[in-house]
């Protein structure tokens, strides 16, 4: 429980967006860069809600590979602080699946936050 | 007369089933001089190499329909049977697990590029890094001197720079080394030695001399490097196409000795 705390308050203190990898991906996508954005808010949207229904029908392989997409597409796009809190998900999720387990209180507020990051994270690139 | 080299550009296929990665990656090897084709699974891609050419396939490993694991398989039988060239194929992947890249290297991959390099300010390394596994007559095409550049001089100066007074000591090894192996190449030639056991040692060949900017010794020991991985994956010994192509390595290797030992001279 500690670490996970210490790991929280780590998460915390990331900035919504990395300034520096938003531009330099806006400098590579050029004009492309609004629909690599719009593909990113769709797809997160759904990702989502597969890792809700996984959680819900304690489809923990499903968690992490929507834990998993969302940690590289969020990263790539400069959406640091999901990344951090997907890869928090996927991890947890790999470990949970090698046990044969299926743990719904421990990954729902893991899972809140990152919807909040999302809406925090949306909220910004507009 | 000097004609300028053409140089080609690289056809990439990238299978990726994230659209806000097949539109970055897309863009990003496009930007860095490459033509990029997007797929979103393994399926896909064993369908366009039916019928059309590339030059690396880079293959996400956590796809739906057909993984890159499974494609990669594939695609390894393809290129032993000959349906295809011997294509490069890397995996593009963000586990980072214990085990993955040895999983990649299980199902036939060449090589493993952690998705996280995709990050903008990694643009550079990540360039190096797919530059590595093209092939050299697309990284560094001829001129039509018949054997292109001997040595690239940005590379030895950069090497210069990276090792400092180590340089003299560096290239006197990598020139041994190679001669080893040359030396090797010859034996297993003359004793019709299955093609796989020249695998290894052109591999050594191409990669030092890379490292080093052997340029034309990379092209030659590449050539072989892939023609004996063909010839083994049908059984087969390697002692005349190697009897062809090494009087052109030991050329190419006394070239490089006389440029080398000219670089540590000026140095």
């Amino acid at each position: 429980m500690v670490v996970i705390c210490l790991k929280k308050g780590i998460l915390m203190n990331k900035p919504i967006l990395d300034e520096e990898s938003v531009s330099a991906a806006k400098q590579i996508m050029k004009g492309k860069f609004p629909t690599m954005l719009q593909y990113f808010l769709e797809d997160t949207d759904a990702y989502l809600m597969r890792m809700r229904t996984g959680m819900a029908e304690k489809k923990t392989e499903e968690i992490v590979s929507t834990a998993h997409t969302i940690k590289s597409s969020s990263l790539q796009i400069g959406a640091v602080r999901m990344s951090d809190i997907a890869q928090e998900i996927e991890e947890a999720a790999r470990a949970q699946v090698e046990n044969g387990c299926c743990d719904r209180e421990f990954f729902a507020p893991l899972v809140t936050r990152l919807e909040e990051t999302f809406a925090a994270t949306k909220a910004a690139f507009k | 007369m000097k004609q300028k080299s053409q140089k080609k550009r690289a056809h990439i296929l990238v299978a990726e089933d994230d659209r806000t990665h097949q539109c970055y990656v897309e863009s990003l090897l496009q930007g860095m001089g490459f033509d990029a084709t997007v797929v979103s699974n393994g399926a896909s891609v064993l369908d366009l190499l039916q019928t059309a050419h590339f030059d690396m396939i880079l293959l996400d490993c956590n796809m739906p329909v057909m993984n890159g694991y499974e494609a990669a398989k594939k695609i390894a039988d393809m290129r032993a049977d000959g349906r295809i060239g011997d294509i490069p194929v890397i995996a593009l992947t963000a586990n980072q697990q214990w085990g993955d890249p040895e999983k990649c290297f299980e199902a036939g991959m060449d090589g493993y590029i952690a998705k996280s390099l995709w990050l903008p300010k990694w643009k550079p390394r990540l360039q190096r890094m797919i530059c590595q596994w093209l092939p050299l007559s697309i990284v560094a095409p001829h001129n039509d001197d018949g054997g292109g550049e001997v040595v690239n001089p940005v590379a030895v100066t950069k090497t210069k720079e990276l090792v400092g007074r180590k340089f003299r000591a560096l290239i006197e090894v990598f020139l041994s080394d190679a001669k080893q192996h040359i030396e090797n190449l010859k034996h297993l030639a003359q004793n019709k030695a299955p093609a796989e056991e020249a695998v290894l040692h052109a591999y050594a060949l191409t990669f030092s001399s890379r490292q080093v900017g052997a340029l034309q010794m990379a092209r030659i020991a590449e050539k072989i490097m892939r023609r004996s991985s063909v010839l083994s994956k049908k059984n087969e010994d390697c002692s005349i196409f190697l009897a062809e192509e090494l009087p052109d390595m030991e050329r190419a290797y006394e070239r490089t000795r006389v440029s080398l030992s000219d670089s540590i001279a000026a140095s």
